[in-house]
């Protein structure tokens, strides 16, 4: 799933461009769509093989996508394990369902859909289970502690982050939490993995404008939330 | 008026995001030179996501060669389990003929043991067809008591089931139309035959379980004369409920 597309570098207004170039790709944007379908060939036919049962060009899908997974399910979890976990169980699902994808050339947004299921799946029974651990324990700072671990994501990778920068993760990540579900989910996979709109609406069940309007909802929540921050 | 702020909003938002076409693009950025408030969203909107940028911009910390291993485990162990995806192409026409040998076979033995002298029977002939592979037909037959009727008729050519639904096929008027093609259509007409002979022997096969004759109860009608006709299977089954 490739990034935002470039802006065209071919300006209308300046005196004496010809028209054509408007709708006629230049060179570099000629490569470029030339590599897309390249890739988009190949990944098709990793698809289609996996289908049929080949598991080691499922392999070579998985590990295209693997880590743009694993980064959604972080940002939706806010752990490191767990995500890897859930990139593991969402890809193995994802091999024993592939009679079910429909479309084999939209691998990509369906193996997603599989991971923001499970993520909202596991943070539901997450949160389950940490109300029971509340309850039971009420009063013991050192589960409480890991509570706030893992509520706030404060396990996310950056070792060498300083404090500061950590504090603001959490920070984030509590925002993050707070948002409702679709908000969540749009603002991850486009403002912040920058997986294409078309992408985003088809893990939602939703329109490209809709996806717009979830990430312009979800950033002026997160602006209040982040407010001592900013 | 909160309506157009709401909407200024939005499109200042979607230039953030870089979501705009181009005629949009301008009209923002005209609006941007002239209207401070446009400037103050902007402002906001860009201080979001560039927070949001570099936290995105923290990779998760994953041992991926470990990962690939795990992983390639957990499918294997999967793949085990899975008959379907380690089976060579060829085991479905093996099974479906399997099938319906046992079928077939249940079929027989269940008259030859109730003896219940049943008034339904179902054939099922196939040829070659024109655009070659088989044309298989599957017809079922009732005997109300006048006239034995095709009440259903199934027929297909290689792998794509056609349904005729219910022809209401005469024991006069056997000729079903199969659409496009002959051997089809003789398949079709074959059955038909073939269930209908199955009708008459049934006294036959109530009669002596398991004997000579009771087996010729499931024979195609003679087509010697037909070289192309190449019947692969004869079937019968108990009566429906």
């Amino acid at each position: 799933m490739a990034g935002k597309a470039a802006a065209t570098t071919n300006d209308p207004r300046k005196p004496g461009s010809n028209p054509m170039s408007q709708r006629m790709p230049n060179d570099a944007q000629a490569h470029s769509l030339q590599e897309q379908a390249k890739q988009a060939a190949h990944e098709l036919g990793l698809v289609i093989a996996s289908k049929a049962g080949d598991r080691r060009a499922f392999g070579l899908l998985a590990q295209h996508y693997q880590r743009q997974c694993a980064a959604v399910a972080l940002r939706l979890l806010g752990n490191t394990h767990d995500a890897a976990e859930l990139v593991q169980d969402a890809l193995v699902k994802a091999f024993k369902s592939l009679d079910q994808l429909q479309q084999s050339e939209r691998f990509g947004p369906w193996l997603m859909r599989i991971v923001t299921n499970l993520a909202l799946n596991y943070r539901r029974s997450r949160g389950r289970r940490q109300a029971l651990s509340l309850e039971q324990t009420l009063g013991d700072s050192t589960e409480g502690d890991d509570l706030r671990a893992s509520v706030a994501g404060s396990v996310l990778d950056a070792p060498d982050q300083p404090a500061a920068s950590a504090e603001l993760g959490d920070a984030i990540q509590i925002a993050l939490n707070g948002l409702p579900e679709k908000q969540r989910l749009a603002l991850v996979m486009f403002a912040i993995e920058k997986m294409p709109q078309k992408d985003v609406a088809e893990v939602l069940n939703c329109s490209v404008e809709a996806v717009k309007w979830h990430v312009f909802t979800a950033r002026k929540q997160l602006k209040k939330s982040l407010g001592n921050y900013l | 008026m909160q309506h157009d702020h709401q909407h200024l909003d939005f499109l200042i938002s979607q230039h953030v995001d870089g979501s705009l076409d181009a005629a949009g693009k301008k009209s923002v950025e005209q609006r941007l030179l002239t209207d401070p408030e446009a400037r103050k969203l902007y402002q906001e909107h860009r201080e979001v996501q560039d927070v949001l940028d570099d936290w995105g911009s923290r990779i998760p910390m994953i041992n991926w060669e470990d990962f690939d291993r795990k992983l390639a485990g957990r499918l294997e162990k999967e793949t085990v389990g899975t008959p379907a995806q380690r089976t060579p192409g060829w085991w479905k026409p093996v099974a479906a003929a399997a099938a319906l040998f046992v079928a077939a076979w249940g079929g027989y033995a269940w008259h030859a043991i109730s003896g219940n002298g049943s008034q339904t029977a179902v054939a099922t002939v196939a040829r070659p067809a024109a655009g070659g592979g088989f044309a298989t037909a599957s017809v079922k037959i009732d005997d109300n008591g006048s006239a034995p009727v095709a009440s259903s008729a199934r027929f297909r050519v290689d792998d794509s089931p056609m349904s005729l639904g219910a022809p209401e096929a005469t024991a006069s008027n056997v000729s079903v139309a199969a659409p496009g093609d002959v051997a089809a259509s003789e398949a079709l007409r074959d059955a038909v035959m073939s269930g209908l002979s199955h009708l008459s022997n049934m006294a036959n096969i109530d009669s002596k379980p398991g004997s000579a004759s009771a087996m010729n109860g499931f024979e195609k009608p003679n087509h010697a004369s037909d070289d192309a006709a190449a019947p692969v299977d004869r079937d019968a089954v108990p009566p429906l409920p």
